[in-house]
């Protein structure tokens, strides 16, 4: 389950492994590669510092999945340069960007395909202006509404007889929007601004996450709802639970509008009954 | 899925060759079952909270079947005496039938007894109805929400049946599995680290509607309005609750 606040986005993975009414292991995943996920099968990627890729479904196919978006991702940041250690600051890729690649190769499989639904969350770097929530345009809108001295973005014409050189300077800052996206086995994507869930118990996660979610959660707090919903809807159905972690991908505040925000991922351990 | 009886037709020519009409009659293709079932689904939730001395009882107005509506104004909830309500959802004429097999025997009992049947006795001659159609089940899935003897609210929770049992809470329907984790943790309190405490009954009439809303939302058989009624031991109390149409 995963769920959107203000600028963070929290992800509940529950840790129960099994097969069918066999329940294999309980321990919790963690996205750690070093520790080969302490065992526990149900494996978390981590392609960036603000995305988290986590699915439900076969383990077989999940194992071919995880290997097929590494490989392409680690290639794309090698070839978008991204690979320097100079300390020279590193293009992160967009979550919408790595949901696209997840919908490509899950296509590619049409025939034939991966039986895992993967649920992508992560915080998205958008550039706004500093006196509204309006995005960036090109430059001759800005230019061409900035000279007309109107305040309303969606009406100004692309096209103006002034020169398309005028610099225009606007304060901007960076905010990190949420985005979440769930995608059934064949790459359909769905995403949402509230939450997205994926699982045996996804009728039970919609109820209780439907009912519980609320707009602008910050924070601890939204790491209470996020868990609060999932092991109560966990709890009534017996192919899940054994314990649930919560990640959040929170945005630090910056003092002053630089390239990139941070953003950093907590993780919390939910107690939850064992059966 | 709402076609109960299915007919071949077959774009093979060699259908043609039996009688004139292009029906295959299962010998040149591969032979099919014709079925007709005896069930369907007509959709819809039903809910009901127990407190100290009130009981609510609530269920959506939608009559759906397959991905049609037939009607957005069909009650779902049938009062059996002035302490007591039945909640069904599943398939109409079955609820229908069930419905008028225990008012016959409201009444008799009534003519018998000369005093109307307490809910605990209702509850069971209830679970005995259903169990009686054992191997031609009533296709209704229900709650009975009401006052026992005693002036404490009573719910139970059936199966189609007639396997019961007294719950503070129990839903039933199309939307019951997005309901139940919810009133797990309102209601019963689970899963909280706040200390639990009593309900009153305006604020269960409210986590109702929310909880409706919820369904709704994500239901498609669940929609139009809600009937609530709050049954206390001076009687019961309808509202009316709209919800999206769509």
């Amino acid at each position: 389950l995963a769920m959107a606040g203000r600028n963070s986005v929290a992800i509940a993975i529950d840790s129960r492994f099994g097969l069918g009414m066999q329940t294999i292991s309980t321990t919790a995943p963690s996205p750690d590669e070093d520790d080969n996920n302490h065992g526990n099968p149900r494996i978390i990627l981590l392609p960036n510092s603000n995305t988290l890729l986590a699915w439900t479904g076969l383990y077989g196919d999940g194992l071919g999945f995880a290997d097929e978006m590494s490989v392409l991702l680690a290639s794309k940041v090698r070839r978008a340069g991204g690979m320097r250690f100079d300390g020279s600051t590193r293009k992160t890729m967009n979550p919408r960007a790595i949901a696209m690649l997840m919908s490509h190769l899950l296509y590619r499989r049409r025939n034939a395909p991966y039986y895992v639904e993967p649920v992508i969350v992560g915080l998205e770097t958008v550039l706004v202006k500093e006196d509204g929530l309006m995005e960036m345009q090109t430059t001759k809108a800005i230019a061409a509404a900035a000279t007309t001295n109107t305040n309303e973005e969606e009406s100004s014409p692309p096209s103006s007889s002034k020169a398309p050189e005028a610099t225009i300077r606007y304060k901007t800052k960076t905010i990190q929007r949420p985005y979440l996206c769930t995608s059934d086995m064949l790459g359909a994507q769905s995403t949402s601004h509230s939450f997205v869930c994926s699982g045996v118990a996804s009728r039970s996660l919609h109820g209780t996450a439907e009912a519980l979610w609320r707009p602008n959660l910050e924070g601890e707090e939204l790491v209470d709802i996020c868990g609060r919903a999932f092991v109560s809807a966990l709890e009534r159905d017996c192919y899940s639970g054994y314990g649930a972690v919560v990640y959040l991908i929170q945005a630090k505040e910056t003092t002053d509008g630089g390239n990139e925000s941070d953003v950093c991922i907590v993780e919390y351990c939910i107690s939850s009954r064992n059966d | 899925d709402g076609t109960n009886l299915s007919i071949g037709f077959s774009t093979d020519p060699t259908a043609n060759i039996i009688d004139g009409s292009s029906i295959d009659h299962g010998i040149t293709k591969a032979p099919y079952e014709r079925s007709f079932s005896p069930y369907e689904f007509n959709g819809g939730t039903t809910l009901a909270i127990s407190g100290p001395d009130y009981a609510v009882v609530a269920a959506d107005t939608r009559l759906s079947s397959g991905y049609e509506i037939l009607s957005r104004n069909v009650s779902k909830l049938h009062p059996l005496t002035d302490r007591c309500v039945l909640g069904s959802a599943g398939c109409k004429t079955d609820v229908d039938q069930l419905r008028s097999v225990l008012d016959i025997k409201m009444k008799v009992y009534q003519h018998n007894h000369r005093k109307p049947m307490a809910t605990p006795s209702v509850a069971q001659m209830l679970g005995n109805t259903l169990y009686m159609k054992r191997f031609f089940p009533y296709y209704s899935f229900n709650v009975l929400a009401g006052i026992d003897s005693e002036g404490k609210g009573a719910v139970y929770s059936y199966d189609a049946i007639g396997s019961f049992e007294r719950t503070p809470f129990s839903a039933s329907g199309s939307g019951q599995s997005f309901l139940i984790p919810l009133m797990d943790n309102v209601i019963s309190h689970k899963n909280r680290c706040d200390e639990r405490r009593d309900l009153p009954v305006e604020e269960v009439v409210e986590i109702v509607k929310d909880a409706f809303l919820t369904a709704g939302e994500r239901d498609i058989y669940t929609g139009d309005a809600v009937e609530i009624k709050i049954i206390t031991s001076e009687g019961i109390r309808t509202e009316m609750f709209n919800l999206k149409a769509d």
